[in-house]
């Protein structure tokens, strides 16, 4: 870590709020870093983090903590403190593009039950980042139209460990081995993407830990592992 | 960030330096951050209203009234047929013809207030049905048929012509009244009425169809027709073989959409639309008088009689329906069906439960939905062997507006939901089926 911002970040994925951090203008500190934690990836709600104020923002405080200065201490420290959160709140725009922008509005479409109730109610118990991406594999749809490739790649991205087979020849049919125990938040995920992606002449198969044995791959032929198909 | 500035504030011990502090946060600190927090949201705003979308000028409104609570001077409901409004009455001597002499008259014109494909089988069924002439010489028994009225579905035919024309794309009309209406015919009868008798009455029975049999109801829709006359002389274009003709909508307002209806084969050349005006490249170079169909946008109306309900064919304003619209990708996901299905304003009462693809000699029932675009064609591909797309829904109980839907309308709805999604699927025949 090494800005304000990437601290807000931390809290914020860590779903609690970043108003319990406190900066703090640090009393020693390295001048070519921002941040001088003494573990350096370590940061917990109800903090108390040592800035350089000067690293990036020089010209808003160099007076605020004048060497002579002394007095109102308490004034100045929370005055630091809120205009720290202030800059760091201004930092996290510094990505924004209008491709973050779409994605934002295609999750709020989405929350808002544009693609129906159910998918709504599935969406909604998404981790946040998980909502990114399938937001994004939404605008991506859109720009492309290429349903089974999203279909595909929406697999690998929440279950990175998922295998899909195409059985085109006499019929449209995917195999998905899903690669994880079968459970409320699996299935729901697994649902929403082929409620989403899937082109509706798909038919599909599930295989959730157990792999069906292809012959010649070891590692599918496990006794008392194989799924059958 | 005020709550923020309230808990440190709080946190603060000594309260002369807390009192300084606080005098600060309120003079300028917070003006900042809301100013910043004002223009994040304005940003913002910006990037969505980036994606551009006057398909809402188009929406269709329908409704119906009975001729008696007909107002004509309604904010922007208008018939859609003006000979609706005159009062039409039976000429005896015709009566008269046909019950000697066999043939068909048509007496007047019923709703039928049920499902549409219960009317439908009805229609087809061919069945007699019997009434009286009152007339001022003496009753008689008469023997008449139901036709389906399929004139208002024509008056949709045409406005999608005139959308074609003005370069508008179609979106299909929700209109769950116009597939039940139906002409009483004349088929014979008992008795011999001269042709100088005066008819005082004509009853007719439906049997146990009478309960859904409604008289003198009107459909209304929000498309007025409008003759106007360009402001000034036709302008030549370079070509000097087309002149643009401006019609000026200051006076009939400018939220609304305007189309114009073409006299004949190749007067219009186009139609451009600016914010003000509407500019007509025709060959024609005198100034004259076009037709031109308003598309009124519609208005919370206050004082109101009594009307069936009004529904529409408009869309949820969302970012991924403008995104869509911008993309020229065909998107064959199961995703675009459902957003396709609940973009609807109209859809709030149904929900999309599945998506099926069955041969077409699997067919399991009679599909409950029927097309309401038959007039558009898919030029590419034939009719015969399409694989059917079956969309089950259900109805959704607990949302908003769903009491206030009659249950003869709700397969209307489903049908008006399927024709859209069929109009970008055309690789499958589609149908609409509760689960």
């Amino acid at each position: 870590m090494n800005y304000i911002w990437d601290v807000v970040m931390r809290i914020r994925n860590l779903q609690a709020d970043a108003a319990d951090i406190r900066f703090v203008p640090a009393e020693t500190y390295s001048p070519y870093m921002e941040l001088s934690l003494p573990e350096l990836n370590a940061v917990l709600p109800g903090q108390m983090l040592e800035i350089n104020p000067y690293y990036r923002f020089y010209d808003i405080f160099r007076d605020l903590y004048a060497p002579d200065l002394t007095g109102d201490e308490e004034l100045r420290d929370t005055l630091f403190d809120l205009l720290m959160h202030f800059l760091a709140e201004i930092d996290l725009y510094q990505g924004m593009n209008r491709r973050e922008y779409y994605i934002r509005f295609v999750r709020r479409d989405i929350a808002s039950g544009l693609f129906g109730g159910r998918i709504r109610e599935y969406f909604s118990r998404l981790e946040r980042e998980e909502q990114e991406t399938v937001a994004e594999g939404i605008l991506r749809l859109y720009e492309t139209g290429e349903a089974v490739h999203l279909f595909k790649e929406m697999m690998k991205r929440l279950f990175p460990g998922s295998v899909i087979y195409a059985n085109c020849e006499e019929k449209d049919e995917l195999l998905i081995y899903v690669g994880r125990e079968e459970d409320e938040a699996a299935r729901i995920r697994v649902e929403l993407i082929l409620e989403l992606f899937l082109p509706p002449r798909f038919q599909t198969e599930l295989y959730w830990s157990r792999h069906f044995g292809v012959l010649g791959t070891e590692s599918t032929m496990r006794m008392d592992a194989i799924a059958l198909y | 960030m005020k709550e923020l500035v309230q808990d440190r504030l709080g946190r603060m011990e000594d309260l002369q330096q807390r009192q300084i502090l606080k005098n600060l946060m309120t003079g300028v600190f917070l003006n900042l951050v809301e100013y910043q927090e004002e223009m994040t949201r304005k940003l913002e705003q910006r990037v969505f209203h980036e994606m551009e979308d006057d398909g809402q000028r188009y929406d269709i409104f329908v409704s119906m009234c009975s001729r008696e609570d007909f107002d004509p001077i309604h904010e922007f409901l208008y018939p859609m047929l003006p000979s609706d409004y005159a009062d039409n009455t039976v000429d005896m001597s015709s009566v008269a013809s046909v019950i000697r002499e066999g043939g068909e008259l048509k007496l007047f014109g019923l709703f039928l207030e049920m499902e549409t494909g219960e009317a439908q089988r009805l229609i087809q069924s061919g069945r007699v049905f019997h009434g009286q002439v009152v007339t001022d010489a003496g009753s008689y028994r008469i023997d008449i048929r139901l036709r389906q009225d399929k004139r208002y579905i024509h008056e949709i035919e045409k406005l999608y012509h005139v959308f074609l024309d003005n370069g508008i794309p179609w979106k299909t009309v929700n209109h769950p009244y116009a597939h039940k209406f139906v002409d009483v015919l004349l088929t014979g009868g008992e008795g011999e009425p001269g042709s100088h008798e005066e008819i005082r009455e004509i009853t007719v029975s439906l049997d146990e169809f009478d309960a859904c049999s409604r008289q003198e109801v009107i459909p209304l829709w929000n498309v007025e027709r409008l003759s106007m006359k360009n402001s000034g002389f036709p302008v030549p274009a370079i070509d000097r073989v087309n002149y643009e003709h401006v019609l000026s909508l200051r006076k009939t307002g400018v939220e609304h959409g305007y189309l114009v209806r073409a006299g004949g084969e190749g007067e219009v050349r186009y139609i451009k639309r600016s914010e003000h005006e509407l500019t007509v490249v025709t060959p024609r170079e005198k100034a004259g008088v076009w037709e031109v169909l308003k598309v009124t946008k519609p208005v919370e109306t206050r004082l109101g009689r009594q009307l069936y309900k009004l529904v529409s064919n408009r869309r949820r304003d969302s970012f991924t329906e403008r995104y869509a619209r911008k993309q020229a990708m065909v998107v064959r996901a199961r995703a675009e069906i459902a957003r396709i299905v609940h973009s609807f304003e109209a859809a709030e009462v149904l929900e999309l439960e599945g998506v099926e693809i069955v041969e077409p000699d699997r067919r399991e029932a009679l599909p409950l939905t029927y097309p309401l675009n038959p007039f558009v064609s898919d030029n590419v591909r034939t009719e015969a062997g399409k694989l059917v797309m079956r969309l089950g829904f259900k109805p959704l109980a607990g949302a908003q507006g769903a009491k206030s839907i009659p249950p003869f309308m709700i397969g209307d709805l489903m049908s008006f939901v399927v024709s859209e999604v069929q109009m970008y699927f055309p690789e499958y025949r589609c149908e609409g089926v509760w689960v």
